[in-house]
């Protein structure tokens, strides 16, 4: 194996597709037009274009360990608990510059990220401060933490409530009311939504988010199926797109 | 939107059944190979580019393919905690991979503010994530831009402090080729492969030949990949004159057979 196999590919890549992308590359070249920014996790299994059978200049990618978007409160260049972090960066090149419309966080099972953080939970001595994962998700996956709990903790099957600032963007989720799903890939859904709450925390959005020239939209992997799931605001919770609800959630969304 | 959710459903339709047998198999036997870190650029599809199947590679997507410094990096005060290293520790430790790819590409909006900034410094929006990122770790890659104007065609060097094995010299675009924004994207690519060596955690897989850091970069107009070769110490566009040889090098530097890779594309 090694690198070999990759530079094999790039040949093979020049076989075939290549032609065929130069030509698409000439129309966008001058004058892209993106539609989305989609953040996504690092994950191998995880392929972007292939899920959403997009085309070259059709959307942004970001992707890092558990598609994960700081918060407001956990970004900036002063004090301790602050970082600069590609996130936000990535989202004003996009919105501000790309112009796109569409976020849209796309989260999945057997999440390696998530699995991990789970397992901070868990065994809080089990922290390693020379861990830089541990360090990402332990600043960062506090919130999803909280809401796995309340919704572990929950008899009533209350929904968890997602808040920003601008109630537009307020929602209620219910996850996994079926308990189809081992407690990780629950979390992974709860974070998944929780990265439109953050992402909705920075300021910089503020205009774009009340003016409505961006909507925020989260998306949900299942491995196991293959299966691409879409929260769906007014049914509180992920659907599966299929034949059946493409219709209906497409409404939702031009709505 | 619309657009994506039609997406979905032609992916239901023709890719999905296939990708899933797919993810059966990886999951009794998975077998990365690479961890790459490349562009968020829409014009960017890097499992195209490459041809990879599921589970060949992670990919890490950021403004500039840029990866902090280590001394960027850490839980006291000025230095920060992001996502890269982070990506690094769960695909070296846990995912097992033994490369690294740091993926460029032409006409990089977030080199072409990087250089920007470097012209105008009074443009500098405080308030801007952008300008911030783009900033605090190209800067490095802006020096090394200003040696190569001044060095002309002779090579220029890039140091690791951490781990000296991983140091390396580079001709940038020799025959002066290349927009100015290209050549410091391709010097971003090189000097990123060194920020990498300067995370300590890595150092012993990489003194130790159990990881090894490559750098791309493709041009979007030509559909051309380049790989850099230290050997050559230039960006040496794959196709099929130039394979082979770039296959030896990375079979002496590697230390791979050859010969597992022709067999799996004979299988493919």
């Amino acid at each position: 194996m090694g690198l070999q196999r990759i530079l094999n590919g790039v040949i093979r890549f020049r076989k075939t597709v290549r032609a065929d992308l130069v030509k698409q590359f000439e129309k966008v070249r001058d004058d892209p037009h993106p539609t989305a920014l989609f953040i996504t996790c690092m994950d191998s299994r995880i392929l972007p274009a292939r899920f959403t059978q997009s085309q070259v200049g059709d959307m942004f990618v970001l992707r890092n360990s558990g598609n994960i978007v700081p918060h407001a409160q956990n970004y900036g260049s002063a004090g301790y608990e602050v970082s600069i972090t590609t996130e936000p960066a990535a989202l004003e090149l996009a919105v501000k510059r790309g112009k796109i419309k569409h976020v849209i966080v796309c989260g999945h099972s057997d999440c390696k990220a998530i699995n991990t953080l789970y397992g901070l939970h868990k065994c809080p001595k089990a922290f390693d401060p020379e861990s830089p994962m541990d360090h990402w998700l332990r600043r960062h996956g506090y919130s999803s933490l909280r809401k796995l709990e309340l919704r572990l903790s929950n008899p009533d099957e209350k929904p968890l409530e997602y808040i920003s600032n601008n109630a537009l963007f307020s929602f209620s989720a219910l996850i996994d009311p079926e308990n189809a799903l081992s407690v990780e890939d629950k979390l992974s859904q709860i974070n998944t939504l929780q990265q439109l709450e953050n992402i909705s925390s920075h300021g910089f959005l503020k205009e774009f988010l009340e003016r409505k020239e961006i909507n925020l939209h989260a998306m949900w992997f299942d491995i196991y199926t293959g299966d691409m799931q879409m929260f769906s605001k007014r049914s509180r919770r992920f659907v599966t797109i299929d034949e059946d609800s493409v219709d209906r959630l497409t409404n939702e969304i031009n709505q | 939107m619309d657009r994506i959710l039609r997406g979905v459903i032609k992916y239901n339709k023709t890719v999905k059944k296939d990708l899933v047998e797919q993810f059966k198999r990886i999951r009794d036997n998975p077998n990365p190979i690479a961890v790459m870190f490349t562009c968020m650029d829409s014009r960017m599809l890097p499992t195209r580019f490459t041809q990879s199947a599921v589970g060949d590679m992670f990919v890490v997507r950021n403004a500039g393919n840029l990866v902090p410094d280590a001394l960027n990096y850490g839980e006291s005060s000025e230095v920060s905690v992001t996502t890269e290293p982070a990506a690094l520790e769960l695909a070296v430790k846990r995912g097992g991979i033994k490369h690294v790819i740091v993926c460029g590409h032409a006409d990089c909006k977030a080199m072409n503010l990087l250089h920007d900034l470097h012209l105008c410094p009074k443009e500098f929006d405080a308030c801007s994530p952008m300008d911030n990122w783009v900033r605090n770790n190209g800067y490095k890659s802006i020096q090394r831009l200003n040696e190569r104007l001044h060095s002309g065609s002779k090579s220029i060097p890039f140091h690791s402090l951490v781990s000296p094995s991983q140091s390396f010299e580079a001709l940038i675009d020799p025959f002066d080729k290349l927009h100015i924004h290209d050549k410091l994207s391709q010097i971003n690519v090189l000097q990123q492969m060194i920020n990498i060596t300067s995370h300590e955690f890595l150092k012993e897989y990489l003194e130790s030949g159990k990881l090894f850091i490559h750098g791309m970069w493709f041009d979007i107009y030509k559909g051309d990949d380049y790989l850099f070769s230290k050997d050559k110490k230039q960006f040496v566009n794959i196709e099929e004159s130039t394979i082979t040889e770039l296959m030896s090098e990375l079979e002496r530097r590697c230390g791979k057979s050859i010969m597992d890779s022709f067999v799996k594309v004979e299988e493919n």
